[in-house]
């Protein structure tokens, strides 16, 4: 165990490599946050305000809905529409757009025109609407004052969509008459196109969806061919119509998009790569660093800083480690000798006088008399608070002879 | 007073005894009891029948039993038919050297008035205090392997013994020597004759207590203890009265030595025999084997010794 003053001493050496390693730690941390750009905190607070529909892949859906519409337009019948792989395309996109209720409608118009004709009644939840399509089934007559009747209870939300839709394929399963099909699948159809049409208002009609489009062109083409589809529908919903035009209009009064936001963001990547410490760089003060603190405690632990020290300083005043106070001559002598002798015979700061002596005397037997006459002269100092008297030049002799006795060994 | 002639009249009859009777003289002139730890048939009785003798003390033995009672201890009053009255009938505590067999046999109610005589160093019966003549000492032994029928004495009771020596067997040629030579031995026990008597004891006593201690030997000595209570193993460490222990253990060892003065080595000789029933490790190290022992070494190779 060391003294107070040993510890403070270890403590500031153990300290010392660690100073220098986080002096050079702070300076490039500083040099790093100086090469930001302002706009790195912008960045940030994007990637917090993360939500969906920010990451969908506008030109793709854009340029599926143009192609979708068209192919409607064009006059594809329901069945080859409805098998079209664009559709489930379509369908992925609007969930990624975060317009869960319109791919769901999607979902169903799909997946029920695969359903036969008892699945579809018994899958319909109005008791009403049941029993009409039940008694068009056994009469096998598919009226338009049926057909009108159904719409008007869907436009005024006494049936649900699924229901809906479900009645639809029913009757169109039921009717032999190819004049009520093709009412029938132009009724799908609608349904189906304003589904998207208001999926496409919803995805792209947020304004900060609208300013990452890039491919302004295509948008316009896209919304071009969805007014097409709404002006040749007997009925066509107003919002919709207006709601497309606004879109057209945004597109055309704003050709470039300079504020957007993603590409600005990304200028400000680079730094991030920046706050991380080169290891290039950090490797030869991290090597430095742990060289330094283990040379320092091999050093410490084997009192070579003190022998060193004490080497370095002329004989005849030289300091004794620890022994600044001691005026006695004996003690200085033992001191002495022990530093002469540390150098073959190793001194632990646990070892007594006595265990050192022992095992001076079992390495070097040649200096085993004189240098237990030091180390008992010591003791009866040290520890019996002997009087030095005419013991200390006897001890001074022993020192001299223990010097030559060294020196040839 | 030779001390150095006690020792060599004992290694004459104890076969590679020479620690545990230096360590019995040093705790009789510290004025403090022992507890022996070891197998039976290791020369126990006769190493404190020697002292004994050595020393013209008064020597008493008692073997404990879980039916002993305080009183076959201590003693009591017992009606005399002749006289018409109550005489007292002093127990075997009243002696010198008194050495306590199996201490663990025996119940907790006579162990606890054992240990409060030796604390104490008197004894009441029937409300009337008798002191014990000095000096006084006590040597418990206790077997460490037994463990059934046997009442483990306290660690606040084990604090009151100022050493605890393990007894070892001998060595093979100590082995043989004793084998070879025990009518010898016996003959040579019976014709010892005392080398001092107790009014030299009672002296030297004094004298102990008179040996220079060093300040720093003192700080030496707090170290140690402190950091018996820091050690990793350590779950309960060395007690104030191990610290005033170590140092009166290690004054003794010093007078006997033939010094005036406590060097390092002294405290060192006195620490395992001092802190070794103080220290309570924890029961995972004791489960992995390591032991108080053990403890102690770790702290003795780690604690530096005072400087200059």
């Amino acid at each position: 165990m060391s003294n107070p003053i040993e510890k403070v001493k270890k403590a500031l050496l153990l300290t010392l490599p660690l100073i220098i390693f986080l002096t050079q730690t702070v300076a490039i941390a500083t040099e790093a946050t100086e090469i930001h750009t302002p706009d790195f905190p912008n960045y940030l607070d994007m990637l917090y305000d993360y939500k969906p529909g920010t990451q969908l892949n506008y030109t793709e859906y854009l340029q599926l809905l143009k192609e979708f519409f068209n192919s409607i337009n064009e006059g594809r019948d329901l069945e080859d529409v409805m098998s079209d792989p664009n559709l489930s395309k379509l369908q992925s996109l609007m969930r990624e757009g975060g317009d869960l209720d319109n791919a769901r409608k999607l979902d169903a118009l799909m997946n029920y025109s695969t359903l036969n004709l008892d699945e579809l009644i018994q899958g319909i939840r109005d008791d009403e609407l049941r029993s009409l399509i039940q008694e068009a089934a056994l009469t096998g007559n598919v009226s338009n004052s049926l057909l009108n009747l159904i719409n008007e209870m869907y436009s005024s939300g006494k049936i649900s969509f699924d229901d809906y839709v479900r009645a639809l394929y029913a009757l169109r399963n039921i009717s032999s008459d190819a004049e009520s099909r093709k009412q029938i699948d132009s009724l799908l159809l609608r349904v189906l196109g304003n589904s998207l049409i208001n999926s496409s208002l919803n995805v792209l009609g947020g304004s900060e969806s609208l300013t990452q489009l890039t491919d302004q062109e295509l948008m316009r083409d896209a919304v071009n061919s969805m007014l097409q589809f709404l002006s040749r529908e007997p009925e066509t919903n107003a919002d919709f119509i207006k709601g497309l035009e606004d879109l057209l209009k945004s597109s055309q009064t704003s050709p470039s998009i300079p504020s957007l936001k993603l590409p600005s963001a990304g200028l400000a990547l680079p730094p991030l790569t920046s706050l991380s410490i080169d290891l290039g760089t950090a490797l030869p003060f991290i090597v430095l660093a742990l060289a330094l603190t283990i040379s320092l405690v091999i050093f410490l632990k084997q009192d070579k800083i003190s022998s060193a020290l004490a080497r370095l300083t002329p004989r005849g005043s030289r300091p004794f480690y620890g022994l600044g106070n001691i005026e006695s001559r004996i003690i200085r002598t033992y001191w002495n000798s022990v530093e002469l002798l540390r150098k073959k015979v190793q001194r632990s700061p646990s070892d007594t006088h006595r265990e050192y002596y022992e095992r001076v005397s079992r390495t070097l037997p040649e200096v085993d008399s004189v240098f237990r006459n030091i180390t008992f002269a010591y003791e009866k100092v040290r520890w019996g608070a002997l009087d030095e008297g005419a013991l200390a030049d006897e001890v001074d002799s022993n020192y001299v002879r223990l010097k030559d006795l060294v020196g040839k060994s | 007073m030779s001390w150095a002639l006690v020792l060599k009249k004992a290694s004459e009859i104890l076969v590679e005894k020479d620690y545990e009777v230096r360590l019995i003289i040093a705790s009789l002139l510290a004025e403090g009891h022992v507890l022996i730890e070891g197998v039976p048939g290791i020369a126990k009785t006769l190493t404190a029948k020697t002292v004994a003798k050595l020393l013209n003390l008064d020597f008493k033995r008692v073997q404990m039993t879980p039916d002993l009672l305080p009183t076959d201890i201590v003693g009591g009053y017992v009606y005399d038919a002749r006289q018409g009255s109550f005489t007292l009938k002093k127990g075997p505590v009243f002696t010198n050297v008194l050495l306590i067999d199996e201490i663990n046999r025996g119940s907790p109610r006579t162990q606890s008035a054992l240990l409060e005589a030796m604390q104490e160093r008197q004894v009441s019966i029937e409300g009337q205090t008798f002191p014990l003549e000095k000096p006084f000492i006590v040597l418990a032994t206790q077997n460490p392997i037994e463990f059934e029928g046997v009442f483990p004495l306290p660690e606040a009771q084990l604090d009151r013994f100022l050493a605890r020596i393990e007894s070892t067997y001998t060595s093979t040629e100590g082995l043989k020597r004793i084998i070879k030579e025990i009518d010898q031995i016996e003959e040579g026990f019976n014709a010892l004759s005392p080398v001092m008597g107790r009014e030299e004891v009672l002296e030297s006593i004094k004298e102990v207590r008179k040996v220079r201690v060093d300040d720093s030997i003192y700080d030496y000595t707090v170290r140690l203890v402190e950091e018996s209570r820091k050690h990793p193993a350590v779950k309960l460490g060395a007690s104030p009265r191990a610290g005033i222990a170590l140092v009166r253990l290690a004054k003794a060892l010093a007078y006997i030595d033939s010094r005036n003065y406590v060097i390092p080595d002294d405290i060192k000789s006195a620490a395992k025999p001092v802190l070794s029933h103080r220290i309570i490790l924890k029961p995972e190290y004791e489960i992995s084997g390591i032991n108080s022992g053990k403890v102690i070494e770790d702290l003795l190779a780690s604690v530096e010794v005072p400087k200059p």
